[in-house]
């Protein structure tokens, strides 16, 4: 997966923070990791380029405006909160922003038209399941695909991690649910 | 207990997979995760926005502020509230008394405290023909002494409530005061004083005498307040 391969040891995380933490030009590395993570998750969550431009200006600015205020712990949670929280401020603010486009397929131009197709029919069916979860689900789901730990996500969203692995739990369920049962439809 | 396993399970598996361990993961875990990544696939952030936020975030700079996109509706809604307060303030000024011009209502306002020790001056002429307000006990009308801030003019206040004063344009209107005439039309209709060095004044007396007829009619009876037409007019029907 990009997230993994992208995502460092907790050390090394904490070793760029005290660097930036003395020098704000340190942050570029803690930057130019996390940008594209930061960028698709608020993407996923807004529906636009132009939303999504938002909020991760507005993440990073606040995560170095605030860098002082992170004491221990996960970075990678301590900046994927601050994108949580800018994410549900501007839906708030902006109800009006339309949803993901289902259709969007990143280019490969190995696969026939063909090919494409079935790819497209799938990623609808699977954007549908994930659309009929609960809220909470979506949000455990969305955070596990940008790459973060159970335990990240537990304190990302303010729960223990009883209840996240409850809700992984229950979505996972749900979604192998909703995704046979649309294939027995499709097939039907 | 089973479910409580498969949840762990399904937790180990998926921190394995983060950290790039497929050995052991579930085939079926891996397989709903791959299909999970593609429909949850975005674009990344573009090289010059990527550029551009970070050459901001060096300048300390605070947040950029939002795209054009989201620029325009909030310029419409503050163009629609900034009319809607000059429609309501609009508003205000025309629900005004027009009684009460604005000159009138500073006078009263910036009239001098009354002094109960100093002698009167001058009495303004308050009952009149049409004059309403029934009498009482409290003085009506209180005389103030000439004051070294009004260059020893007197000024006159009335010393009643608003609601009980029989008619302020009168007491605010000097000519007419120092005339000792008042206007018996309704308010809305009274003509305004002259201002000073106006050509209108040259019909002053003119006024004056046609305003004195006016007060000696007894302008409260209906029919010669309300002058009906003469196709209005009751035909009187001769009793039998």
């Amino acid at each position: 997966m990009r997230s993994c391969e992208q995502s460092t040891p907790e050390g090394d995380d904490a070793v760029l923070v005290a660097a930036a933490m003395r020098d704000r030009r340190a942050f570029a590395p803690l930057y130019r990791r996390y940008l594209d993570l930061i960028y698709r998750y608020s993407y996923r969550r807004l529906g636009s380029r132009e939303a999504a431009e938002d909020a991760t200006s507005q993440v990073f600015y606040r995560a170095m405006a605030g860098l002082d205020g992170f004491r221990s712990g996960s970075f990678r949670a301590w900046l994927f909160t601050i994108a949580h929280n800018v994410v549900i401020d501007h839906a708030r603010r902006h109800p009006q922003a339309f949803p993901l486009d289902p259709l969007y397929d990143p280019p490969d131009d190995t696969s026939t038209p063909e090919e494409l197709a079935i790819h497209a029919d799938q990623r609808r069916a699977v954007a549908r399941a994930l659309a009929g979860l609960s809220p909470d689900q979506q949000r455990v789901i969305e955070l596990r695909m940008a790459g973060l730990t159970g335990a990240e996500i537990a304190e990302v969203l303010g729960k223990n991690a009883a209840a996240v692995k409850m809700l992984q739990f229950r979505a996972m369920t749900n979604l192998r649910e909703r995704l046979g049962g649309q294939k027995d439809t499709i097939d039907g | 207990m089973d479910e409580l396993r498969e949840i762990n399970r399904l937790n180990d598996d998926w921190d394995a997979l983060l950290r790039g361990e497929t050995r052991e993961v579930d085939p079926a875990l891996l397989r709903d995760v791959m299909a999970l990544r593609d429909a949850t696939a975005t674009p990344g952030p573009s090289p010059e926005f990527a550029d551009r936020l970070w050459r901001e975030l060096e300048r300390g700079r605070p947040a950029p502020a939002l795209s054009p996109r989201w620029q325009i509706p909030r310029l419409a809604i503050a163009a629609v509230l900034a009319l809607v307060l000059l429609g309501a303030a609009v508003a205000l000024l025309l629900r005004d008394d027009p009684a009460e011009p604005a000159g009138q209502l500073a006078a009263a306002t910036e009239a001098p405290v009354a002094s109960p020790t100093a002698p009167p001056i001058e009495t303004p002429h308050v009952a009149g023909p049409t004059a309403t307000a029934p009498p009482s006990e409290t003085p009506q009308v209180a005389v103030v002494s000439p004051t070294p801030d009004h260059g020893g003019a007197s000024r006159i206040t009335d010393a009643r409530p608003e609601r009980d004063r029989p008619d302020r344009t009168d007491a605010a209107c000097p000519a007419r005061r120092r005339a000792g005439l008042r206007d018996a039309r309704p308010v809305g209709q009274r003509r305004r004083p002259d201002r000073p060095g106006s050509r209108h004044r040259r019909g002053d007396e003119r006024r004056r005498r046609h305003d004195a007829a006016d007060d000696r009619r007894d302008t409260d009876h209906p029919r010669r307040r309300f002058r009906p037409a003469p196709h209005h007019r009751l035909r009187r029907v001769p009793a039998r």
